[in-house]
């Protein structure tokens, strides 16, 4: 009946949290200080990696807790075996299409993001077509690879994100975060909650679980991770609100982006951002093939098929046109992810995630009671 | 229609039919007859006739000038044939030697006369008293006296007897043994391999002197016969590999092989792919250090190359060098390699990028005055770059290729004609000149050849990326790079290890080189174990603080 092969378990606790962490952290220092910003005003840096970091335990847990029930398994699978035929098919699928839209969001993301910083006039289908059409070449690779990318790329970037944030520190006034606290916890709630969304991609270990040669220890690295992603975001949104203050954070559109033109160093050491596009360019696209890993395997899985290269074409003409086609500018976007994407991937990271564990509790709970009273 | 049609059809067939034969000339399971057979079977055995044997020898090397058939009958009680067979050039069976022949013919007779044993044992008197050499051996089958003729032994048939004696004399004078040309060193020695493979052996052993050390000899190619050597450390390389080299180079069944080159298509692991996963050296220290590491050396006859597995994507970054300066010099030496690769690699993509791009990435003087330096200069910038890089490669091919004498010219054309006047005459700017210069000098800084051709490959790639797309195209074709060398194995060790999966410990033989008494674990290739390069505490201690240690 089951016509996949099994599982190779190839990768690594750690290397799989490195992927977690450089495919979280690669959008949300992007985008997370003016989001933020926008709802928490000075308290943003509070907001931005403290409540979200919640999340995205909540979905380390719920992951690790169900891979260790379907430890063989995917998402995408043990839906089928919780909820049965039918409804276990419509579920897996409807995560398929959440990977795809979040994926096809990214990539338009990763477009808006050259054509404003690098590359103004480039025709939009362009860029993501050779972007899509590059990760092609990757995700038939298999979690191996995408592992060890990121397991090279991960140091490299915390270092230079890190030795550049700490360039701006004579630039740091901290009366620009004062009154803390000024509006109570409601408007740092309502800050978080975007970001938390973006935290909530921890779900992509469901994805991966199988793979994983201990996946007992998933739970204290995913949890280690999580962590360290919330210490980087928040001194992401510190230097930035403590450089630019509260109101012109919210309205940049990559705040971080201009933290580090920010810095001039004598009159050769200046226009540093470049550097670190470059490597934003990097993780992006790794975060891309991450997401179209999940799609295409889960697809493939959904429809219980071994060789799926067409599906790989297939999902390519999707995304290059999804993300060509869907949104019409930056606005576009923000306005889809604060508005739309946000509510979708509560849904999904959140409310079914925690539905599909109760279900799954209740199914081994009841399996168990019944091998008793036999 | 249907005969455009048909035509179609006719013409995809054709095409797939040539890709096939292009892309997989051997099929699965493809099996032939070999071309060239021998006049025996594999395993006749020497007939007692001297006549017969005499006779099947002659008509095997019928046409062969160089073999020498020598017959002489001894005059015993009943007269005794015997023959020496033997090829004129690959022995010095001359002079030196002929006191063999003559103290066989004249005192041989006399012995025999005095002893009265069956002739059978001629062959033990012969071994025993007339053959004052190391190296005797008995041969019983066809194929070995074939294979000892080749080796350069002399063969000596007696009638009645069922067995050959084959001699060993010192074979031709090859090569001396001389600093390796693309290979050089200041500090270490300066010996480098030779053609014989068993003097190469001899460097080997010369500096590991253990029974551990084993040379375990294949021979490979119906035709020529070529001796392939298998060298590792028994205990520190892993069995895995060691039998997983044994089993790739078994596979091989055909003619022949030249040279390690085609050793190294036949056995590596990506055999498409533009990174080499087969080091190859031409420094015997540079293959006892990989010994002394766990990896596999493979000697091949006749090649003064030794290839060495499995292979990383930092070894082929590492100058044999690096271990014999101090520590602090070898590891700044090796940052300053890895810069020259990323300059080598990506210079000319980045100054294309910049110039036709993003200019605003460049501090205002320098894209001032670079701007300038391309003033009247009637190409783009990508086709400027390109050109020059093309006229670069076509002037270093040159370099190699023209014979000795008239390297000169060479070079001055190259250097001056073409660059100087080039950029007088405002064809190319100064700017680029440069940039095609520093690469060209980066490029050198590479150790291995193999890894520096891989790097002016893929220059040319991310030159066009870059003119594509700017910096996201060299991010890009970056990204690409990475997936593919993550994907690489040599011989089931990943490509990018230790950086990639990561493992901490061996990363002291990395970019940086830590000092010897550091390093105590040799690197993982894939086995469970961890084996110690350092038995007990070497770090370097002043007299006061022995004693302390002592006490």
């Amino acid at each position: 009946m089951n016509k996949r092969a099994a599982p190779i378990r190839n990768i690594s606790d750690t290397q799989l949290a490195m992927l977690m962490f450089i495919s979280i952290i690669s959008t949300v220092t992007l985008f997370v200080p003016a989001i933020a910003a926008q709802g928490a005003h000075q308290d943003s840096w509070l907001a931005s990696g403290v409540i979200p970091s919640l999340t995205g335990i909540f979905n380390v847990v719920l992951a690790t807790k169900l891979a260790q029930w379907y430890p063989d398994q995917t998402i995408i699978q043990y839906c089928e075996l919780i909820f049965g035929k039918i409804v276990g098919k419509l579920l897996a699928f409807s995560y398929v299409c959440y990977f795809l839209i979040t994926n096809i969001v990214i990539i338009r993301e990763l477009v808006e993001f050259l054509t404003v910083m690098l590359l103004p006039g480039t025709p939009i289908i362009f860029l993501s077509g050779v972007f899509v059409i590059a990760s092609c070449y990757v995700v038939p690779k298999g979690p191996e690879v995408i592992c060890r990318m990121s397991q090279f790329l991960l140091p490299l970037f915390i270092t230079f994100f890190i030795i550049l944030i700490s360039l701006t520190i004579p630039d740091w006034n901290y009366t620009r975060l004062t009154p803390v606290f000024e509006g109570g916890i409601i408007p740092i709630i309502r800050g978080s909650i975007v970001p938390s969304a973006w935290f909530g991609e921890m779900i992509l270990l469901t994805m991966f679980m199988p793979n994983v040669n201990k996946p007992q220890e998933m739970l204290k690295k995913g949890i280690l991770m999580v962590i360290i992603l919330s210490l980087m975001v928040t001194l992401d949104t510190f230097a930035t609100l403590a450089v630019f203050g509260p109101d012109l954070t919210a309205v940049l559109t990559f705040p971080v982006m201009s933290l580090i033109k920010y810095i001039k160093i004598g009159s050769l050491f200046q226009r540093l951002e470049t550097y670190m596009i470059g490597y934003w360019i990097g993780t992006m696209f790794l975060k891309i093939i991450v997401f179209f890993y999940a799609v295409h395997e889960g697809l493939a899985q959904n429809l219980n098929i071994n060789n799926s290269r067409w599906i790989l074409c297939l999902l390519a003409i999707v995304q290059i046109l999804g993300a060509t086609f869907l949104f019409s500018n930056t606005l576009d976007i923000n306005e889809f992810l604060t508005l739309i994407w946000v509510k979708m991937a509560f849904a999904f990271e959140g409310g079914l995630l925690l539905f599909i564990w109760f279900a799954a509790f209740i199914r081994i709970k009841w399996s168990k009671q019944v091998r008793r009273t036999k | 229609m249907e005969i455009i049609n048909i035509h179609i059809g006719v013409i995809t067939i054709t095409l797939k039919k040539i890709t096939k034969k292009i892309l997989n000339p051997a099929r699965k399971g493809f099996q032939g007859k070999p071309t060239v057979e021998t006049g025996f079977s594999d395993n006749q055995t020497i007939s007692t006739n001297i006549q017969d044997t005499m006779k099947l020898l002659k008509a095997e090397f019928e046409y062969c000038s160089d073999i020498v058939f020598r017959e002489i009958t001894l005059q015993l009680e009943r007269p005794l044939g015997m023959a020496f067979v033997y090829l004129s050039g690959q022995n010095k069976f001359d002079s030196n030697n002929e006191f063999i022949l003559q103290s066989i013919m004249l005192e041989l007779p006399k012995i025999l006369a005095e002893d009265s044993g069956t002739e059978s044992d001629f062959i033990q008197v012969l071994v025993s008293k007339f053959l004052p050499t190391m190296n005797v051996s008995l041969v019983d089958t066809f194929a070995a006296l074939m294979e000892t003729i080749f080796a350069g032994n002399i063969i000596m048939l007696l009638d009645h007897a069922d067995k050959a004696i084959s001699v060993s004399v010192a074979g031709p004078e090859g090569r001396v043994i001389d600093e390796p040309d693309v290979e050089p060193s200041v500090r270490g020695p300066h010996d480098g391999f030779v053609e014989n493979i068993d003097r190469n052996i001899a460097l080997l052993r010369s500096r590991l002197h253990t029974s551990q050390f084993k040379t375990e000899i294949l021979v490979l190619g119906k035709l020529t016969n070529t001796k392939i050597c298998i060298c590792y450390v028994r205990g520190i390389a892993s069995d895995v590999i060691v039998g997983e080299v044994k089993a790739r180079l078994e596979r091989f069944k055909g003619n022949g092989i030249m040279a390690s080159g085609i050793v190294e298509e036949l056995i590596e692991d990506e055999p498409y792919s533009i990174f080499p996963t087969i080091q190859n050296t031409e420094r015997p220290d540079k293959v006892v250090g990989a010994l002394l590491e766990g990896r596999v050396g493979i000697l091949t006859d006749n090649t003064p190359n030794a290839l060495i597995v499995p292979c990383t994507f930092v070894s082929l970054l590492q100058a044999a060098e690096d271990y014999y300066h101090r520590s602090l010099f070898a590891t700044s030496l090796r940052i300053l390699r890895f810069v020259a690769l990323n300059i080598a690699l990506l210079l000319p993509a980045l100054y294309v990028a910049a110039l036709s791009f993003h200019q605003e990435i460049l501090p205002g003087p320098l894209i001032a005055s670079l701007m300038a330096s391309r003033e009247g200069v009637p190409f783009p910038t990508f086709v400027e770059v390109f050109m020059m890089e093309l006229i670069f490669e076509i002037l270093r091919e040159a370099g190699v290729r023209l014979p000795k004498v008239s390297g000169q010219a060479v070079s001055t054309v190259g250097g001056l004609v073409i660059g100087e006047t080039a950029a007088t005459a405002g064809f190319v700017s100064q700017g680029v000149l440069i940039i095609v210069a520093l690469t060209a000098v980066a490029n050198f800084t590479i150790p291995n050849y193999e890894a520096a051709f891989t790097i002016r490959l893929l220059r040319f790639v991310f030159l066009i990326a870059a003119s594509v797309l700017g910096i996201p195209g060299i991010i890009l074709g970056l990204m690409l790079v990475l997936a593919h060398l993550c994907d690489l194995r040599s011989f089931g060790v990943p490509y990018l290890s230790p950086f990639a999966p990561l493992s901490v410990g061996s990363l002291k033989d990395t970019i940086i080189r830590a000092p010897w008494w550091n390093m105590i674990y040799l690197p993982r290739f894939g086995g469970e174990k961890k084996p110690l390069r350092i038995y007990q505490n070497a770090t370097p201690q002043k007299p006061g603080e022995q004693d302390k240690n002592n006490e």
